[in-house]
This record gives structure tokens, sequence and C-alpha cells, in this order.
């Protein structure tokens, strides 16, 4: 029961704390919400595109071409025990030229010019350049047919745009701990004489320093759910736009696995948003809190 | 109640206490007096861990507080009351307020809170005062206020430190006379002053410190005598 006393006046003094910090609640708020929106922004268009690369799966797959004297079956098997490759298909050079017979009308006596052929399709849009770098130097293949265009622009693009958004995301993360820290300091200074007395009549530490800790969590809180709604409006904008223009030729399930991502990006600008405040609130209270 | 033994506290190259040892039993009541700079305060700094001794041992109820790790530090604060010079009273909270204030933080009922707090206002004459911000009050009322929440735990010692020193001689009297009456009640109370007057009347105890050693040590001195 004390504990519990004691939890709900640390809240009160949080919200005191909160108050008695004014103008510099926004000032860390606004920037906390603009590094998380960034960093949101980042993990969207990310995200998005894993999502397009991951729904993409003709693009996931290339062709194999093998010699004569290759057992298909065999080589099939083993391509199929590594661990990134999801599915191999043998296509028979016998069984592909009956079915192109049945097509085309060719002379009895032309010879079977394809080859054995293994279709093979990887786990993951990562794995695809190394996958068929590793099959192209396995004996017996002649060639290997794929279509690298779309995939690779977007691999690129996600790799550039992480880049980027990383040195933002850390500059703006380090502007938030200062900024976050000063807030804080704020704080302990206006809360010097309430401390001195807690701590002299042996009120306890986490006490204390809990308020100031509560406060960091607080603007994090707020924070990501402030950098979220324009994210979600952007996707839902997006979205519906995608669906307008070439709802027709998008991969299907796309709509589901965009609504999970939001919950997954608030998760996890929160994480970032109470690591970053959290970092400016214990450099803070380490380096000004005396107890 | 309170034993220190040997006890030397060195701040870089100057030494505020030199092999300082004395006893105090419970329930008495005894002045530390000497002039500026005699190590007063920094005995009652040791005797609430503020400071650690430089070598010595620090008991208070039998603990060595020296010893004490900062966890363990609040427990025994909490079983001794502090009275300060400047009284530390909070400007935005009302008398009633700042003496209920550490026992809100430490989770104690709100109807005990109030049940503690009317009754230190009524050991130190102040019930009609309860709702008056500090701004409001005289230095010895807000001394008053500063005795009652080192009192409101409950303590079995009460320090003192300096606690007249920014009172007239008339308050500072009546302060004395107050902290008498506490330890009638059976606290022991240990008082740092350098307030001659109020010391020579009140026929206690006197320990006198000079350059960090204990100069003499009577069981009813007076002021003048000792330094």
């Amino acid at each position: 029961m004390r504990k519990i006393r004691m939890t709900y006046r640390m809240l009160y003094e949080t919200f005191l704390d909160i108050w008695r910090s004014g103008w510099s609640n926004l000032v860390v708020i606004s920037i906390l919400t603009s590094v998380l929106s960034i960093f949101g922004l980042v993990l969207q268009v990310s995200f998005g595109l894993n999502l397009i690369g991951e729904k993409l799966n003709d693009q996931l797959e290339f062709s194999v071409y093998l010699a004569d004297s290759v057992d298909v079956k065999n080589f099939a098997v083993n391509l199929g025990k590594q661990p990134y490759i999801k599915r191999v298909e043998v296509i028979d050079k016998d069984v592909a030229w009956s079915e192109f017979r049945k097509n085309f009308v060719v002379g009895e006596d032309f010879q079977n010019p394809l080859p054995n052929t293994v279709h093979v399709q990887v786990a993951r849009s990562d794995y695809l350049q190394s996958t068929i770098m590793f099959v192209r130097k396995m004996s017996g293949v002649i060639d290997i047919n794929y279509a690298p265009g779309v995939l690779g622009f977007i691999n690129k693009l996600k790799a550039l745009l992480q880049i980027v958004g990383t040195i933002i995301t850390v500059l703006l993360a380090s502007v938030t701990i200062v900024i976050t820290a000063n807030t804080i300091q704020l704080v302990i200074h206006t809360r010097q004489s309430e401390i001195e007395v807690l701590r002299l009549m042996g009120v306890e530490d986490w006490y204390i320093k809990g308020p100031l800790v509560l406060q960091g969590i607080f603007y994090a809180f707020l924070a990501a759910t402030l950098a979220i709604i324009p994210l979600y409006a952007l996707q839902t904008f997006l979205w519906e736009t995608a669906q307008n223009l070439i709802g027709n030729v998008l991969p299907t399930g796309l709509s589901g696995n965009y609504s999970s991502n939001i919950y997954r990006i608030y998760y996890i600008l929160l994480i970032f948003g109470i690591v970053v405040s959290g970092t400016g609130c214990f450099w803070s209270t380490k380096k000004y809190l005396k107890i | 109640m309170i034993h220190l033994i040997n006890v030397t506290k060195t701040y870089s190259e100057l030494k505020a206490l030199d092999d300082v040892s004395f006893e105090i039993q419970p329930k008495e009541m005894v002045f530390i007096v000497g002039p500026s700079g005699a190590g007063k305060s920094t005995v009652m700094r040791l005797l609430y861990r503020e400071e650690r001794p430089t070598s010595g041992q620090v008991f208070v109820s039998n603990v060595d507080v020296s010893r004490l790790s900062h966890s363990q530090t609040p427990i025994l604060r909490r079983r001794m009351g502090i009275v300060f010079q400047d009284f530390k009273l909070l400007p935005n909270k009302t008398a009633f307020e700042n003496i209920a204030y550490p026992l809100f933080a430490i989770g104690m009922d709100q109807n005990e809170i109030n049940k503690r707090v009317h009754g230190a206002l009524k050991v130190v004459s102040l019930t009609n005062k309860a709702n008056d911000f500090p701004k409001n009050l005289s230095g010895g009322e807000q001394q008053r206020v500063g005795i009652a929440r080192a009192i409101v735990q409950g303590p079995s010692l009460l320090l003192a430190d300096e606690p007249t020193g920014n009172l007239d001689p008339i308050t500072s009297m009546e302060i004395f006379q107050l902290l008498d009456r506490i330890n009638q009640r059976g606290t022991t109370v240990l008082v740092a002053t350098h307030n001659q007057q109020v010391v020579d009347q009140m026929k206690k105890r006197v320990i006198s410190l000079s350059n960090g050693k204990v100069a003499s040590d009577e069981k009813i001195g007076t002021y003048t005598t000792q330094v």
C-alpha cells in the first residue's frame, strides 16, 4: 500500500515538475517530435520498400541453365539445402520441349535445343545477388537469367535512405539529448531546496530521482504519439493514391502489412524516444543531482 | 546514543576534526560550542552521514554511520531530526505542508500525516499558523516550523546546527527553551552553537571544540568558561 501511495505521489511530483518546466517542455517535445518523425519516416519508407521487395516474388527468382552432363535432380537437391533458398523447381529439358511443341509447330526431326533448367527462389531480396554469384560458380552452369532491375533499384534506394536517415537522426538525437539534459538541469536547479530537504529527512533516492526520469518518459511518449500522426496520415494518403492509380497491379496482401507496420513504427519510436530522452535525463541527474 | 571514537576529518590540507572522542547518552541535551571553524558543523554532518570521517568511528544508536552504504543512509536519517540555521523551508508550501512534506514523500497515510503534523505544530505552539507561508512568518516562527518538521517523524535524536544563528537574542532563548522541552519529552538533543548567552543560562552539558579538538567537556558548563 505504501509503495502504491509513493508511486502515486511520485507521479504527482512529476506532473508538478513538468508544469514548472514551462516553455522548456515545448522546446524538448518539438525537437524530439521532429527527430522521431524523421526517424519514423526512414523506418516507414524502409519497411515499405522491404514489403514491396518481398511481395515481388518473381523478382526474387532466377533461372539456372545446366549442361546436359549435369545430374539435374542432384543439382537441385544440393541447391535446396542452402538456408537462404526458399524454393527450387526443376524443369526437365524434355518436358519443356514437349510443352513448347504443343504451342508451336516444329518439325519432327528438329533436335531439342533447350537445356535442363532449375528455377530458384531466394527467401529475401538481400540474398539474391550473393546466391546468384554462388550458383554461377557451381560446375555445369551454362547461364543464369534474372531480372535485377526493380529490385536492385529498391535495394540501392533503401541503402541510401538508411545512410542519410541515420545521419540526420543521430545529429538530431544528439541535439535532443543536450536539450533534455538542460531542461532536467533546470528542474533540478528549481527543486534544489526541495531535494535537499527530502534527502536530509531520509527520503529514498528513487523517490527523488523518479520524477526526473518519468519526465523524460513523458516527453518520449508525447513526442512518439505526435510523430506517428503525420506518418499515419502520409501512409494513408500514399496507400489511397497508389490504390487509385495502380491498384490493379499492386501485389495482394500489401494493405494488411502496411497497417501492422504503423504499430511497429510507433513502438520503435517510443523506445527510441525513451532512449534519447532517458539518456538526457541520466546525464543530467548524474552530473547535477547530488544526493 | 552517540559515540565518536578518535574521529579525524580532513579537507584537503585542512584538519576540521583532530582525534575527537566523546559519548552522549540517550535523553541527554548537549551543546557543542566553539568559534567558527572549530569543527561543530563537521561533527553534525558526520552524525547525519553527510560526510564520512577520514579516520575513526561515528556511532549513532550503536550503528557505525561512517560504514553505512548510500542506500542505508535514508533509514538513519528518518530516525533523527535535523534543524538548520537557514531553516530550509520551502517558500511555496505552507507551514503545514512544509512539515508534512517528508512524511508525504515516505508514503505515509494522509490521516496519519494530518495527526502527526497537528501534533508537531502543537509542540512548537504554531497551530494557528498552519496555513501560513514562510514569508508571512517571523524568523522565530520559521525556525519553529523547522523544528516541527524535524520532530514530526518522532526521532530519538535531534540535531540542531546553529539553530539560532539568524535570530535575535529573545527569539533564540525561545528556541532553546523549545529544544529543552523536546529533550524533556525523551529526545536526545545535540545543539551546535556559538550563542554564548543562551548556553550559559541553560546549564546543560557543554562540549567545547577548538581547532578541531575537544578542548573541554563539562556536565554543567557555560560557554564563557569553555572557550
